[in-house]
């Protein structure tokens, strides 16, 4: 933890609303077998008057920690305490905005702005004051009688933060409010929220917590910004915002804030010095006739557990997308940087991270900061025919120790099958901040473009791809 | 003039606009009024006829009379609609426990399967001596067989229906339904009524047509060799029948159709029109199903009237008085003591214990009486005829592929004429087939057609409908890129049948399967046995056996028959169609 930034002098005298202590909570495997991590002992409070961001990457948890804090589910460890009281049932002083919206297809505007009156029980006069007090803060008078369906994107959301004010919430949450919006109607609903926070007077909303993996969002909103990691969800940064509202994107502190977080997030999730693989970097073979299918290179394969150290995790990330990464690379002339890669492959940072660490565990890329440049077996890679390509990746990911305790335990089995279900069972040991489910298909995937295996999805068995001529009978 | 609000309006215009017409009082209002007085009217007066007196020795003639038809045809149908209801409030009792309870479900479903498996055919015999010995001296004992026969037909699949759509809500509308803390009756009326509202109205149109079929059986029972015929269209058709009254017969038809057709288009297409707003897609695509009933209902200022000043008060009320109970329910969980809770939730297994513990008696009862009276050589002689009938469903489920999956698909393959042909065949599905058997039974006669496998026809006649209108949905539901990709790369016919046309109707024929070999169970009870005349045709079958011991009122007989064809279909269940449902959901899902 490191507290950045200490402009702001209240913080510590406001009250906490809602505090999450020492709360960790796993989900159990479909299989019920074994269970996965999703948050390993956060601690986390928000307070009275703040706008406090959660920042991370899809799937770390951070949806988890908003339902925790609604009552909607119950941590595994520790406390949700709410006014320092152990918080029972469903949070009475929370409303959610959602990232779907969750408005009622079969209820009009109105309707579903009513539901979120129903707790406080008013007559029909008071019902009709706040409803109309509400379209009118959120800019939805006229649409009173109009169906969810029949509105746009934004005009929803819109809706759903009339139904989250009308309940006078002590505070507002928004689990990626934005994020299913187009760019210009988030932004300009981003602004609309800001101001509603500001003049707490009109919309009585004082505190507002919200979950985003954007770093915009987060800078440009929060008044405090709290990253989190994945695989499993930790606190990681709390950093304070004291940027002045409204935000200005182009004021200096702003650009220096981003760059700060963007800094603070790569080296979580791309440290300069991954351990394992690092120290097995894949070398470029000289003699490429060794790459040829189903050549010697299988003799790299053999493994002793002594040399089993630790067992890192892949990526979820198909073939194909590592291929159109290398091809990006290679059409910029200088080192970009993930974020620059981000905008430029138009997906979400969380997700471009994930790639390039994918290429990074074959030897493909390199990532010295945050810059991502592509090594020598990349250059090779991308100028090879398929079958070399298909011989380099085979001989990368033999590099890897789930590839090779996989093929091991291939050779171990009897007439070389292995059940999926156990597969999935061992992981979920091995790796139990993972889907196991999920790495399971990832490798699959990996391993057939290596064709050194094969799944039948009717049996649920793993077999050996056997390089075997019928394969390209069946691609002509 | 165009009024303000209409000219302003930023979206659309939606139902609820109905206000803003200028007009007040229509002729639309008179023809409500007119009709909901005739309905009240009609009803209190057959509610009347229903407690009949009834001599058990003498049971009442029936007329024969053309003009008495829309009599017996609005008991025919009073009777359905009570069935319905009943069936309507046990889906919501039922599947909503189902689906909120975790440790009821695991009782309540598979309950649900088996008694879905039974045939209700062969329990009409049992149900009518015991309701009529609760109802003494009156047709009402009858009546209450006939309605529970009905039921048990409709009950289910809604059952099954509801049960899944409220565990299969998006889960974020659950949760928003947490967050602004929605009380149970409020979650049910805002969230899990809407969201299950079309599959309960499509489960409940199919129920109510398969009802038909056992209203027009169970009207004309015989019973320890006795004929019991309520009044209604089936007992005027098996009356006609017996008499040889052709014109009458076919009048009786006739009516049975006009009134599948009129009951479509006065109460299920509305409903399915009107349900259109509760479709969980957020995007309104696609041509929505019309009703010129709803458009002309929407046009009545008096229902307008009423919802706007009766329903919406009493729904407030409704509201604030669930927020208010949803409280209380919740301070007693938190602060009731946990004595009384205890004894509370307690007292509710000791009646769960006593019910099941009596079933369980009765069980054992019945088991003990099969076991005395019942050789081991008749049970295997049972079981053999399983067998036998077991070879007609299945023969007849093949036949009916094999002839009504290409039509289907070239019928599904033309939308314009997919659309007439789709209704007509769910119609032809909801047609009491069992109606015509004796015309049809009088030419297996003629022909020298054996029954034993007549009897295969029989079955097909009421049941290959599903098959041909779920093939129907399924050819329309085929994309039209892979249909394109299909002729661009000149795929032959029987290649296009291999990779494109088996694969995507397979799930949908599925259903319409297991719907029908579903029904051929049910319907081998009145087809393996026949009457034309004097002469009784009997084909060798379990059905054939079940129909017999009820007319003899053979009871360890009946129970134990009814028991292996109740097995049967639940071994086929898990065994062949479980598997199969998975195969669809892996291999051939269309996403």
């Amino acid at each position: 933890m490191n507290e950045t930034s200490p402009i702001d002098a209240r913080p510590a005298a406001r009250e906490p609303l809602i505090e999450l202590r020492h709360v960790s909570k796993s989900w159990p495997t479909p299989d019920g077998a074994s269970r996965v991590t999703i948050l390993d002992d956060v601690d986390l409070d928000v307070r009275d008057g703040e706008m406090l961001a959660l920042l991370g990457q899809s799937g770390c948890g951070k949806s988890t920690i908003l339902r925790l804090m609604a009552g909607l589910a119950e941590p595994t460890q520790g406390a949700v305490l709410r006014g320092g009281e152990p918080l029972a049932g469903v949070n009475p002083d929370l409303a959610i905005v959602f990232q779907s919206f969750a408005l009622y297809p079969w209820l009009t505007v109105e309707e579903n702005v009513r539901v979120g009156l129903i707790q406080r029980r008013l007559d029909a006069a008071a019902e009709a004051r706040e409803i109309e007090r509400a379209l009118t803060v959120i800019g939805l008078t006229g649409y009173e009688n109009a169906y969810p369906k029949q509105l746009s994107g934004g005009m929803r959301q819109r809706v759903g933060f009339a139904r989250a004010l009308v309940a006078r919430p002590r505070i507002l949450c928004m689990d990626e409010a934005f994020s299913a919006l187009d760019v210009l109607t988030a932004e300009n609903l981003r602004n609309e929220v800001v101001e509603l926070w500001r003049n707490s007077e009109d919309a009585g909303i004082r505190s507002i917590f919200f979950v985003t993996h954007n770093i915009d969002e987060a800078v440009f909103m929060a008044s405090r910004i709290v990253i989190i990691s994945s695989h499993p969800g930790r606190i990681r940064h709390v950093i304070d915002n004291p940027l002045p509202y409204p935000r200005d994107v182009n004021a200096p502190g702003y650009a220096a804030l981003v760059a700060q977080i963007r800094a603070a997030i790569t080296s979580l999730a791309l440290p300069d010095e991954p351990a394992a693989a690092r120290a097995e970097r894949v070398v470029l073979p000289l003699d490429s006739a060794a790459l040829e299918p189903g050549s010697a290179s299988d003799a790299v394969v053999p493994t002793t557990r002594a040399t089993r150290t630790r067992v890192e995790s892949i990526p979820a990330v198909p073939v194909n997308t590592i291929v159109g990464l290398l091809e990006i690379l290679e059409d910029s002339r200088e080192t970009i940087d993930v974020f620059e890669l981000s905008d430029r492959i138009g997906k979400e940072f969380g997700e471009t991270i994930g790639v390039v660490k994918a290429a990074e565990m074959l030897g493909l890329v390199d990532t010295p900061k945050d810059d991502v440049h592509m090594t020598e077996v990349g250059w090779y890679f991308l100028a090879a025919p398929l079958p070399v390509r298909k011989a380099l990746f085979k001989h990368a990911i033999l590099k890897l120790r789930l590839f090779q305790m996989l093929s091991a335990e291939l050779d171990a089995a009897p007439d070389e099958r292995l059940d999926a279900d156990a597969v999935v069972a061992e992981l979920a040991t091995l790796l139990p901040y993972d889907q196991p489910t999920k790495l399971f298909d990832t490798l699959v995937t990996w391993g057939r473009y290596a064709e050194i295996l094969d799944y039948d999805e009717a049996t649920r068995t793993i077999t050996r791809q056997h390089p075997a001529a019928e394969d390209e009978d069946d691609d002509t | 003039m165009i009024p303000r609000s209409l000219s302003t309006r930023p979206y659309p215009d939606t139902t609820s606009q109905s206000l803003e017409r200028g007009w007040r009082f229509g002729w639309v209002d008179a023809l409500v009024i007119v009709g909901v007085l005739a309905l009240l009217r009609t009803v209190v007066v057959l509610g009347g006829d229903m407690r009949a007196q009834f001599d058990a020795l003498h049971p009442p003639p029936l007329a024969l009379d053309v003009a008495l038809i829309p009599y017996y045809t609005a008991r025919t149908v009073l009777r359905m609609f009570i069935a319905f209801g009943a069936a309507l409030a046990f889906t919501f009792v039922w599947g909503y426990v189902a689906a909120h309870n975790r440790r009821a479900r695991i009782v309540m479903l598979p309950l649900l399967d088996i008694l879905q498996s039974v045939p209700v055919l062969g329990f009409l015999s049992v149900t009518v001596t015991g309701f009529i010995a609760l109802f003494p001296g009156t047709l009402l004992g009858v009546e209450c067989a006939a309605i529970f026969a009905i039921f048990t037909a409709q009950a289910w699949n809604m059952t099954f229906g509801f049960y899944h759509s409220l565990v299969t809500i998006p889960p974020e509308l659950e949760e928003a339904a947490s967050v602004y803390r929605l009380g149970r009756l409020q979650r049910f009326t805002k969230l899990e009524l809407p969201a299950s509202a079309i599959s309960l109205i499509w489960n409940s149109m199919m129920s109510f047509g398969g009802g038909w079929f056992f209203v027009a059986q169970s009207e004309a029972i015989s019973v320890l060799n006795k004929d019991i015929k309520l009044p209604g269209l089936g007992s005027y058709m098996a009356a006609a029948v017996e008499q040889g009254d052709t014109r009458a017969a076919v009048a009786a038809i006739v009516a049975m159709i006009v009134t599948i057709v009129v009951i479509d288009q006065l109460v299920w297409r509305p409903l399915v029109a009107w349900a259109e707003k509760f479709k969980l897609e957020q995007t309104g695509a696609g041509a929505a199903p019309t009703s010129w009933m709803l458009t002309l209902l929407r046009q009545s200022f008096l229902l307008q009237w009423l919802s706007d000043h009766v329903a919406q008060p009493l729904t407030r009320w409704s509201r604030h008085a669930g927020v208010m109970l949803g409280d209380a329910g919740e301070r007693f969980t938190r602060t009731a003591p946990t004595a009384v809770r205890r004894s509370l939730r307690g007292a509710g297994w000791l009646i769960l214990a006593v019910g099941v513990g009596w079933l369980a008696l009765d069980a054992v009862g019945i088991g003990r009486e099969i076991r005395t009276r019942l050789s081991a050589q008749e049970m295997l002689h049972i079981v053999g005829l399983g067998f036998l009938t077991l070879g007609r469903v299945a023969l007849m489920t093949v036949l009916a592929t094999a002839i009504w999956t290409p039509l289907g698909l070239a019928i599904g393959s033309r939308p314009r004429l997919a659309r007439i042909a789709q209704p007509l065949a769910q119609i032809a599905a909801s047609f009491p087939v069992n109606m015509t058997f004796p015309f049809i039974v009088g030419f297996f006669v003629a022909a020298r057609i054996p029954i034993d496998w007549g009897s295969i026809l029989l079955m097909a006649l009421g049941t290959q409908w599903y098959i041909l209108f779920n093939v129907i949905a399924g050819a329309m539901a085929i994309p039209s890129d892979l249909r394109e990709a299909a002729r661009v790369f000149r795929l032959s016919r029987w290649a296009a049948w291999k990779k494109l046309y088996i694969p995507a109707l397979f799930p949908f024929w599925l259903t319409g399967a297991v719907t029908a070999a579903g029904g051929a169970w049910n319907a081998s009870i009145v087809a393996e046995v026949a009457q034309w005349g004097d002469r009784k045709l009997v084909a060798d079958g379990l059905g054939a056996y079940i129909a017999q011991v009820t007319t003899r009122g053979d009871q360890p007989a009946i129970w134990f028959s009814i028991a292996v064809m109740a097995l049967f279909v639940v071994v086929l269940n898990r065994v062949v169609w479980r598997r199969l449902y998975d195969l669809a959901e892996r291999r051939f899902r269309l996403d």
